[in-house]
Parts: structure tokens; C-alpha cells; sequence
């Protein structure tokens, strides 16, 4: 087993939060990817023992959610948003234009380990179409312009923690909805799916 | 005409800090729960739920308290909230989530209250990562107030909620998916029956599976009264709801209106009509899974069965107006792209059939369409949905497949002029 003993401890307290072990397998698979930035062979060894089901098991769930990266994924993770409401309101081209930015296919890294670049599928800004999100922090009212800026300040600054809005504020435009919440907490890793779980309930 | 501001009230009233525990109790937050829990009894609860005749908000539109009503004896049982909203074009769990997360875990408590249920699960969308930070933070500071735990409100009522994050899977929106997924499964839906997770749910126990929107109106709803709530809206589709607007028009954006009136007024007024004066040639009525409507039908009624009626759904809520340049075939493509992506693969007529309209329709909206491809495309739509009547008929364990067929009998009923205009007549070389 090659997780410390910390992330052990805190995988133990996870799955105390659920009535049976298993369902804490897609919490589990999160921290794993936190850790990683994907899900590593020897992560589902780890969880497999920790939940007690079969490491083909813990692999079947794992590759059947687009969340969970069988690859290591690169530092920033952009998601552009190709569905119904951003595709009217021309997704194609900020795709486009951001693939030739970035020059690469989706689901692909660049060597740099930087950029991983999805087309993705609704993410909830329908609003602000078109939309995107950096490591699951969302920008709304993009233009390609200003979705090529957004990417080369990350470049450039290359920020351990994005926001979204300090993103929304210097890149985007319209939004879904506009009475704001001023918010300072953001993504700390292209995983941020964890970070919102801690584990501090008091429970019965 | 205007919204009817009830379960977006805090959060407008509030715009800094609404999400904050100590705004919402500044402006009377939790005090329902607390008078449910130390003065109310389960029945009352139930009885005012029922007399509001609120319809979930997830979809479906099954009336909340019959829903409940169903709920099965047992020494366990669960609450999940399904907040995996994915519908495209939807955005309004999104806002609840959120501004308002007390609101809806005052919600959870005196719906768990009424239906004597000790824990609750909130299964939040995995892109939805900042909601569920928010969320998180919002039960955790219930706890340390003591609204969540043992004894809660120093009552005999003990609730736990758990926080849990999807990982990017449309299909856990459908409620036996959900349930696999929350089990630590694959997230595909279950065959039926059992049909109600009501009475075989997570763990296979009797469960209450409800959307965000749904709960969140509860504390309104127990304030206030059932027959308060029921006096809103129209027969058959009472209360606010919280509509998502996109697509070409001037003002997108969510907003709580009573049901009962046009989408064409709708438009024009909250939404401030089409960008640059054009006018609609067709809009989505509820969400991405719906069949569309035409331009000149704009005056059909925003309730769940004046949309049925005329062969859609209101679905969740989600009205997505498309302009007289929209290229249609693009559209309908994007829309059976989504759904081909998310097929879960467990039936082998959405698994293929979505598969093949999405390249039938990509060789159409790309110029190099065959003159038997509108044939092919309706064949294989009548093979995941047979007679492409509607509501659909199914070959399917969920209605995924079924979806991705609406928006091609959509263009096929009414536009198919459009798609033929792409089909190269003359071979090519």
C-alpha cells in the first residue's frame, strides 16, 4: 500500500460516513485523483482492499465517469462546454481556436504537463453560453478572443489556485444568473471534486 | 408581467451573504424547521405537502405527495436529494445550490421529519464543484448549531446529511442510477419493477429521491400553507418555478414565475424578446430531452400539461430559444451527441441507436448527406422508439434513448425541408 498514512486516515473517515463501505468508493476515487491527478494502478490496488471488492471492481466504476482520468492530466484542466445552448452560441469556434492555442486533440496533455484540453458535455452555464470551466471553476460569456487570453494568463502566472471569479471578472461576460456571492475560495488541483468533502461531521 | 419571488427571495434580499448561516437565520431561517420538529407532527407535514399539490421539479413531475405518501415501512430509510442536474440548458439547482444551500437543508429536515428518516444524502453533480463546496460548508456550520445531529432543535429528532459528489455522469440524474452510483456502482439505471425507489431504493430500502428545487420549496410551503402554495400558479401546475432561460435572447437567466403563462410573453418580457429583433424559427420547451416547438407556437402555455398536450414536456424547466440563422441539423446534432456520450450502454438500441443518428446527422450537417439517410435516420429512431409517438414508447430500461430521438422527429415533423436542403443532390466525387 503506497498511500501515507494520512490519506489512509482519511480515507477510513470517508467511509465511515456511509451506511455500507462500497458507496464510498466514488468519494474514494476522488481522492485518489487528488493525490495522482488520475487513477493510478496502484490506487485501486489501495482502494480495492479499503472497500473489500475486486480491483476489476473499483476499474469498472472508475472508467464508466468521464470525471475520473485513467491518465495523469495536466496542471489546468479546460472544459469547454460543446451542448445545445452553448453550441448556438458558437462553442465551435472557442473550441476551435483553443485547440489551435494549445495544439491539442481532446483528452489530450501536453508535454508541459500544463494544459489538458475536453470538449465536454453541459456543464450548467447555459446562460452564459458559451461557457467553460478551468479545473471545474466556470466562465461564462466567452468569446475565443478572450478564451485564448484566459489561457495564456494562466500560462503565464500559472496560479496554484484558479477562481472563478477573478476568471469571470477578467475573461468572461454574460452569466447565467447575476446577484453574486463575492467568493475567494477556487480549485486547488484539476481535481477539485474532494476538496468539498471534508470529513469533519460529527456523526452519530 | 413579473416574477413571484418565493424560493429565490433570501438570496436576492441577501446577494453578499446569502449563503451564509447566519444571514439566513438573521432573516427567520430554520425557524419552520424548528416549530415542525418541536410543535408539528409527520401527518400535519404530509397533509400540507399534499394540499399544496407540488409536482417534483425534477422532470417528471410526479406530485411530491403522493411520492411520499408511497414511502414504505421500514426501520431504515433514506432521503436522496438528486441534485446531478445535466439537463442542457438547465441551470436552476445550480442557483439554489449555490446562494441558498440552507434553505434547502431546512428542506431536508422537515421532509425527513414527516417521513421519519434518519439520513439524508445530497448527490451533487461532480462539475458542480463549487455548489458542493458550498453546500459542505452549509451543513457543516448545521452541525456545529446543532440543526443537524442528534437531538436536533433539542427534539427527539436525529438526522444526518452526507454530501456526495457525482463524477460526470448524465445518467445519475435518473433516480435507479443514482442509486447504483451512490451505492459505489456503475450509474446505470435499474430494470423495473420495482418501480418506486419508494419501496426498494439505496440498499435496496425504501427511499425518497427528490430534486433540489422540490425540497427547497418546503420550507416555504410549511410557513406559509399548503393552500397558500396551491392558490399560485394553475391547476395542475401550482407554486413558482424557477425557469432557465438561454439561446438567442437578450436577457438568459433564471427566473421564479408562476406557471400558467405563454412562452412567448415569457420571452419577451423577463427575457427581453430575441437578440437583434429576429424571430424564433424553433425553441426547446423544457430541457434537452424534450421535443421542440415551433416558432409559431409560442403562445402555448408554461404548465406541465399544456406543454403534454401538445406533445412536449415542461420537463426541468429549461427553455432554450433558437433564432431564425440557427442551423437546425447542428442543433439536433449537438443534442444527439449529448445523449450518445451519455448512454450508459446497458441496451443495445440507445447504446448503437444513438451512436449511428449522431454520425448519420454529422454527414448531413457536413454536406456529404444521402438522399436515404432521412429514411435511415427515422428507422433507426423507430427502433429505439417505435411509432415515434409521444410520450415515447420504449425498448429501453430509461427514457435516455428514447431523447436523443425527440429532436429528430422534431425536425422531421417540421423542418424537414431544412435537412433536405443539405443532402447534395448531385453524387459526389
Amino acid at each position: 500500500m503506497s498511500w501515507d498514512e494520512k490519506l489512509l486516515k482519511q480515507a477510513k473517515k470517508i467511509i465511515k460516513l456511509y451506511p455500507q463501505k462500497r458507496s464510498a468508493l466514488g468519494t474514494l476515487l476522488h481522492l485518489a485523483q487528488s493525490k495522482d491527478g488520475y487513477i493510478s494502478d496502484d490506487s485501486i490496488s489501495v482502494i480495492s482492499d479499503l472497500v473489500g471488492i475486486t480491483e476489476v471492481q473499483v476499474k469498472s466504476v472508475s472508467t464508466f465517469y468521464s470525471m475520473y482520468k485513467q491518465e495523469p492530466t495536466g496542471k489546468y484542466l479546460l472544459s469547454v462546454c460543446k451542448s445545445i445552448s452553448c453550441e448556438i452560441n458558437n462553442s465551435s469556434e472557442v473550441i476551435n481556436k483553443l485547440q489551435e492555442f494549445t495544439g491539442l486533440n481532446n483528452n489530450e496533455t501536453d508535454e508541459d504537463g500544463l494544459f489538458t484540453f475536453e470538449a465536454v458535455e453541459c456543464i450548467g452555464a447555459c446562460g452564459g453560453a458559451p461557457a467553460m470551466q478551468v479545473n471545474y471553476e466556470t466562465v461564462e460569456g466567452l468569446t475565443a478572443e478572450n478564451a485564448i487570453n484566459l489561457c495564456s494568463w494562466l500560462k503565464e502566472k500559472q496560479p496554484d489556485i484558479v477562481v472563478a471569479d477573478d476568471m469571470q471578472k477578467d475573461f468572461g461576460g454574460v452569466k447565467s444568473f447575476d446577484w453574486a456571492i463575492k467568493d475567494n475560495s477556487g480549485a486547488t488541483s484539476n481535481a477539485p471534486g474532494f476538496q468539498t468533502l471534508k470529513t469533519t461531521k460529527a456523526k452519530k | 408581467m413579473k416574477e413571484t419571488i418565493l424560493l429565490t427571495k433570501h438570496m436576492r434580499d441577501n446577494p453578499e451573504d446569502s449563503h451564509l448561516i447566519e444571514s439566513y437565520e438573521k432573516n427567520n431561517g430554520y425557524t419552520t424547521a424548528k416549530n415542525t420538529l418541536l410543535n408539528s407532527t409527520p401527518e400535519n407535514i404530509l397533509e400540507e405537502i399534499k394540499s399544496s399539490n407540488i409536482r417534483g421539479r425534477g422532470g417528471a413531475g410526479f406530485p411530491t405527495g403522493v411520492k411520499w405518501g408511497f414511502l414504505a415501512e421500514d426501520e431504515d430509510r433514506y432521503l436522496v436529494i438528486n441534485a446531478d442536474e445535466s439537463e442542457p440548458g438547465t441551470f436552476k439547482d445550480r442557483i439554489l445550490l449555490e446562494r441558498d444551500p440552507h434553505q434547502l437543508i431546512e428542506g431536508i429536515i422537515i421532509t425527513c421529519f414527516s417521513a421519519n428518516i434518519k439520513e439524508a444524502f445530497i448527490y451533487i453533480r461532480g462539475e458542480y464543484a463549487k455548489p458542493a463546496r458550498r453546500v459542505q460548508q452549509a451543513v457543516e456550520q448545521a452541525y456545529e448549531k446543532g440543526y443537524l445531529g442528534k437531538n436536533i432543535f433539542g427534539s427527539e429528532t436525529d438526522l444526518d446529511i452526507v454530501v456526495h459528489l457525482g463524477a460526470g455522469a448524465y445518467i445519475c440524474g435518473e433516480e435507479t442510477a443514482l442509486l447504483n452510483s451512490l451505492e459505489g456502482r456503475r450509474g446505470e439505471p435499474r430494470l423495473k419493477p420495482p418501480y418506486f425507489p419508494a419501496a426498494k431504493g439505496l440498499y435496496m430500502k425504501p427511499t425518497l429521491v427528490n430534486n433540489v428545487e422540490t425540497i427547497s420549496a418546503v420550507p416555504w410551503i410549511i410557513e406559509n400553507g399548503g393552500e397558500e402554495y396551491n392558490k399560485l400558479g394553475v391547476e395542475g401546475s401550482t407554486g413558482t418555478r424557477i425557469f432557465s432561460l438561454s439561446g438567442h435572447v437578450n436577457n438568459p437567466g433564471n427566473y421564479e414565475i408562476e406557471m400558467g403563462t405563454s412562452f412567448g410573453e415569457f420571452v419577451d418580457t423577463l427575457g427581453g424578446g430575441i437578440r437583434n429583433n429576429k424571430k424564433v424559427k424553433a425553441y426547446i420547451p423544457g430541457g434537452a430531452s424534450a421535443p421542440w416547438f415551433r416558432g409559431d407556437q409560442l403562445d402555448i402555455k408554461m404548465t406541465i400539461d399544456d406543454v403534454a398536450n401538445n406533445n412536449s414536456m415542461l420537463g426541468s424547466g429549461a427553455v432554450v430559444m433558437m433564432d431564425e440563422d440557427t442551423n437546425l441539423v447542428s442543433a439536433a446534432k449537438s443534442i444527439v451527441s449529448f445523449f450518445a456520450h451519455e448512454s450508459c450502454g446497458q441496451c443495445t438500441p440507445c447504446r448503437e441507436g444513438t451512436t449511428w443518428l449522431e454520425m448519420i446527422l454529422d454527414r448531413i450537417a457536413s454536406g456529404r448527406g444521402r438522399t436515404s439517410d432521412i429514411n435511415l435516420l427515422l428507422d433507426v429512431c423507430d427502433n429505439i422508439s417505435p411509432g415515434l409517438t409521444w410520450p415515447p414508447k420504449m425498448t429501453t430500461i430509461c427514457p435516455l434513448g428514447p431523447s436523443a430521438v425527440s429532436p429528430i422527429t422534431s425536425l422531421m415533423n417540421d423542418f424537414r425541408g431544412e435537412v433536405e436542403s443539405l443532402i447534395p443532390t448531385k453524387v459526389l466525387l
